[in-house]
């Protein structure tokens, strides 16, 4: 059994998603019209087809919404994202990574043998 | 009631003069306004109105509380409100990450039933992390840019890898004295196997101790038994209650007191009070009532611990009310899910809690270290792992820090718990101080963005954000929360030296 959907509603990115998101509970199969997408829906156990339809597009709409309210709030959003990113890895111009110098390397040795020493209790 | 709310129909709102805000119609109908600032009004329905019709004066004193927190257009003091973005997002601007939690090993002597160790035998030694490996993670942590750093031991039980635990806690100790950085070392445990040697040992290098206790015995020896059968609970106590008399000293030297947390299953719910009350005796001084979340090898007996959200809220609200109840009498108790939202709602101000945060904390305030070197989003990044979904891994110990950055993992991961980005959050009242998990909705949804309006994670959260609110309007209740924000105040400016 196929359905079909209009293309004014769901986008491709968004159908795609949806069936990313299914596959280990259907295998999906998308053809197109010049206005919709027909969708086959073949379930990997055994549920009911309607509900897994039902499901399925409920995912394919959210994610569409979910693509409307990021466009409408890109810009405060990438703010955010970016400034958090760049923000932990330590800023425009990152200090190098401390290394652990000879000294250091050797005290970590010793500590290492100490507990070795000392046994798994 | 529905858990988005609209403008009832046939008010005309006046929209010149209105801010931004998001708002919540509440049960006893009156209004919950927030806003990006981080301000946030009570308006009860008739207030509210007025506000939405634009039909206030302006001398109005409402007037100017609403102009005061940011939510009247033409009296917007950009200024201090900024102030308040500023404090409220300041997590975004921390050098990361702060939190690093160590998975000394997979084995553990209990068998609890929600977590993964419980179905790892115990010989299985090459789940151990080894000290090579410990020395890379450590390395790896102190590569990263945080002045402050945290190292917390988890598990498995950390104590079976007892050379791990000595050499990381030393060795970190060590370099963080050469780059002064500050370092908290903590280690959750099930004390089992602490022996006088070993607590002392922690206790001296200043390493937090935190047992898990479930409550009662009828509790957590259902959920929490000794592998290969038996209570726990007793052993737990009688341990704890050793760690806190050593941990009070002997007046000459302070140590950290010992903590306990618990973890709510379906068996704890006849048990609210009863759990409450064990931890006001214990004299621990706080308590967490945490909720169970689907994921990893918890998802695998949802069906028999696991339960809805509304059954959660609904406890939780019993477990508050006793802990209000004994704060009243003069037993401070603090209840940290409270703690750490109040902060966020009174203060305005990040108590570092990784779940709440847009964008998440995983990654860029966390990362966990598996005993094998490979390194996770977040430790609930690792639990999907374990029970074999490697998405969340995002690096190794022997790569670099930008490396785990520019890992495509970490950047879905902030996109996708940035509630900017998600339909509901972004029109919720509680956006500015929730967040969201990408894990759980992988988890419990089957993508890392979910579904919020049906997503488990946003019901609980709505949930306890309602009981909060609702208890704010409490005078007494109030009082209790003041009392331990502006203890927290106390000890923030002693440790600031102010
Ligand atoms: S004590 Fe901790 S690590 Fe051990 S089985 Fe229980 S929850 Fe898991
Ligand atoms: S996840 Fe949080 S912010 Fe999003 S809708 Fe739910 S309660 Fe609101």
């Amino acid at each position: 059994m196929s359905v079909k959907v209009p293309k004014a509603v769901y986008s491709e990115r968004a159908l795609a998603i949806a069936a990313r998101t299914f596959s280990r509970r259907a295998e999906v199969f998308v053809e197109e019209t010049k206005t919709h997408w027909v969708l086959t829906l073949e379930p990997r156990a055994k549920e009911a087809l309607a509900a897994l339809e039902g499901d399925f597009l409920n995912e394919a709409l959210s994610q569409e919404c979910r693509f409307l309210t990021a466009e409408f709030n890109e810009t405060i959003a990438s703010l955010q994202e970016t400034q958090a990113l760049l923000a932990a890895r330590g800023g425009e111009a990152p200090a190098a990574p401390v290394k652990p110098d000879a000294a250091l390397e050797k005290e970590a040795a010793a500590l290492m043998a100490a507990v070795r020493k000392g046994g798994k209790s | 009631m529905s858990r988005l709310t609209d403008i009832p129909a046939g008010w005309v709102p006046d929209l010149k003069r209105l801010g931004a805000f998001n708002f919540r119609r509440m049960d006893g109908g009156w209004w919950l306004l927030t806003n990006e600032w981080g301000r946030y009004l009570m308006l009860e329905e008739g207030e509210f109105r007025l506000f939405v019709e634009g039909k206030l004066g302006d001398g109005d004193a409402l007037s100017r509380r609403l102009g005061e927190a940011g939510f009247l257009r033409d009296r917007m003091d950009f200024g201090a409100l900024a102030k308040g973005w500023l404090a409220r997002t300041d997590f975004q601007r921390h050098q990361g990450p702060t939190l690093h939690e160590f998975v000394t090993t997979m084995r553990c002597n209990l068998a609890c039933r929600y977590c993964h160790s419980s179905v790892v035998d115990p010989s299985r030694t090459d789940t151990d992390m080894s000290l090579e490996t410990a020395k890379k993670a450590v390395d790896f942590a102190f590569s990263t840019p945080s002045p402050n750093l945290a190292i917390e031991f988890q598990g498995g039980e950390p104590l079976l890898n007892w050379p791990v635990v000595r050499f990381v806690t030393q060795y970190a100790r060590r370099r963080a004295e050469r780059e002064k950085r500050r370092l908290m070392v903590s280690m959750v445990s099930n004390f089992v196997l602490l022996s006088d040697e070993k607590l002392d040992f922690l206790l001296e290098n200043f390493v937090a101790l935190c047992t898990s206790l479930d409550g009662p015995a009828a509790v957590h020896d259902r959920v929490r038994p000794l592998l290969g059968g038996g209570p726990s609970q007793a052993r737990v106590l009688e341990l704890l209650c050793r760690v806190q008399k050593r941990a009070a000293g002997d007046g000459t030297k302070s140590y950290y007191k010992p903590g306990a947390l618990m973890t709510t299953t379906r068996h704890s719910f006849p048990h609210a009070e009863a759990i409450i009350d064990l931890y006001a005796e214990l004299g621990i001084g706080s308590v967490f009532v945490r909720k169970l979340s689907p994921i990893g090898y918890a998802k695998r007996v949802w069906g028999e611990i696991g339960y809805e959200p509304a059954e959660f809220a609904e406890f939780y609200e019993r477990c508050l009310d006793r802990v209000l109840e004994h704060n009243r009498k003069g037993t401070l108790l603090v209840e940290r899910w409270a703690f750490t939202c109040l902060t966020k709602v009174l203060r305005n101000t990040d108590p570092g809690y990784m779940d709440l945060r847009s964008p998440t904390g995983a990654v860029l305030g966390c990362l966990a270290y598996n005993s094998d070197g490979r390194i996770f989003s977040s430790d609930e990044g690792r639990m999907a792992d374990h029970a074999g979904d490697p998405l969340f891994e995002v690096g190794r110990v022997d790569g670099t820090w930008a490396a785990v950055l520019d890992h495509p993992t970490t950047g879905a991961l902030v996109h996708a718990s940035t509630l900017d980005n998600q339909p509901m959050c972004d029109h919720c009242a509680y956006k500015p101080w929730c967040g969201l998990c990408p894990v759980y909705n992988y988890e419990a949804q089957g993508n890392i963005f979910g579904r919020v309006p049906e997503s488990g994670w946003c019901r609980t959260y709505m949930g306890v954000f309602d009981v909060l609110m609702r208890k704010l309007r409490d005078p007494e209740a109030r009082k209790v929360f003041d009392s331990w924000l502006a203890a927290e105040d106390g000890r923030v400016a002693v440790k600031e030296g102010k």
